[in-house]
């Protein structure tokens, strides 16, 4: 059932549908959420408690959802907020030792030396500061628009042009460092 | 994504680093068996609690009950301990006022003995020309009335003194 963010959100405020909108929202945006977070945080179990996290703060927080922009960077900015959120508080307890955890499996279609190459980038990406990670993970793996990334995280679309950018540069100069 | 920023997406990877957008799909990280599907569930079961209200805070079963006994039975425990505490402090104070009556008791008889046989001690040692002078500074005439109405001297004897004075 292909339902947009209007009747989606109208589901939602009616008393009978509520459930089934809910089970929709979580349906079509657990996957993306997921992986938003996942490629911040890096471990499992920790993208799982933050994903649980964003989805009741979207349940408590809906009734104030504006609508002004699109309901997908509105639960990115929550996942994002949520995932900064652990990051600030989790620093220095274990994410410095995750350098050395990465595991990729590669997918059907993947050859072994991108499994070489795809560990080498994960673990650039492991190098670059939190917002320049966040931007070029949204930019990079979400295939977002400058406009979209600009409202999930409140920058403007110049300043999330040149921090792409340097990160892409700061990714390239560890690969040829790696290689 | 539109298909105009689609392609400006691809151009600009492109421009400064190709070789990204080669590995970007292949691979991902590891992730445990049908983790979407049992995580749907779990959040939807969460989303349940929270609309209902019904914040679960792990209250064991009969909890009420139970805490109304415990109350009880501290309430009488600690009646007893204040009621014997009580008792104590009663029978401590009664001991001790006891003790000082007795001390108080011991002193007065012992001191009022002492006192009296010092002082009668003192008269039997005296000769009579101490006692005549010593009734002389401190006796006067009140006092020789009280003599005679005690017997100690005679009416007849007054008399004899009266005319010596």
């Amino acid at each position: 059932m292909e339902v947009n963010d209007r009747e989606l959100l109208e589901m939602i405020q009616s008393p009978f549908l509520k459930n089934k909108g809910y089970r929709i929202l979580v349906n079509t945006y657990k996957e993306r959420l997921y992986w938003h977070i996942r490629r911040m945080v890096f471990d499992h179990q920790d993208a799982d408690d933050i994903l649980q996290n964003t989805f009741l703060k979207v349940v408590r927080n809906i009734a104030d959802f504006n609508q002004k922009s699109s309901l997908y960077t509105w639960l990115y900015r929550i996942a994002t907020n949520e995932t900064l959120n652990y990051l600030n508080t989790s620093k220095n307890k274990k994410f410095e030792q995750l350098d050395s955890d990465i595991k990729i499996y590669v997918t059907e279609s993947g050859e072994v030396d991108e499994v070489v190459i795809m560990n080498k980038l994960t673990k650039a990406i492991h190098t670059l500061p939190e917002k320049q990670r966040l931007v070029f993970n949204l930019r990079y793996f979400d295939e977002m628009s400058y406009r979209d990334i600009a409202e999930i995280t409140g920058t403007s679309v110049g300043a999330l042009k040149a921090s792409y950018h340097h990160a892409v540069k700061k990714i390239e100069d560890f690969l040829i460092l790696e290689s | 994504m539109t298909e105009k920023e689609r392609m400006e997406w691809f151009e600009e990877l492109y421009k400064i680093l190709p070789s990204l957008n080669i590995y970007k799909k292949h691979a991902q990280y590891e992730l445990p068996a049908n983790y979407f599907e049992d995580v749907e569930e779990e959040i939807m079961a969460q989303i349940s609690i929270d609309l209902s209200g019904n914040h679960n805070l792990g209250i064991p079963e009969g909890y009420f009950e139970k805490v109304e006994e415990e109350i009880i039975d501290t309430l009488n425990k600690s009646n007893y301990l204040s009621n014997f505490t009580y008792l104590l402090k009663e029978k401590i104070a009664m001991a001790a006022s006891f003790s000082v009556l007795i001390v108080a008791v011991f002193c007065l008889y012992y001191f009022t003995k002492e006192n009296v046989a010092s002082s009668q001690e003192f008269v039997s040692e005296m000769t009579d020309e101490e006692s005549v002078e010593f009734l002389m500074i401190y006796t006067d005439e009140h006092d020789i009335y009280t003599f005679i109405e005690d017997g100690l001297i005679e009416e007849q004897e007054l008399n004899i003194t009266n005319i010596n004075d």
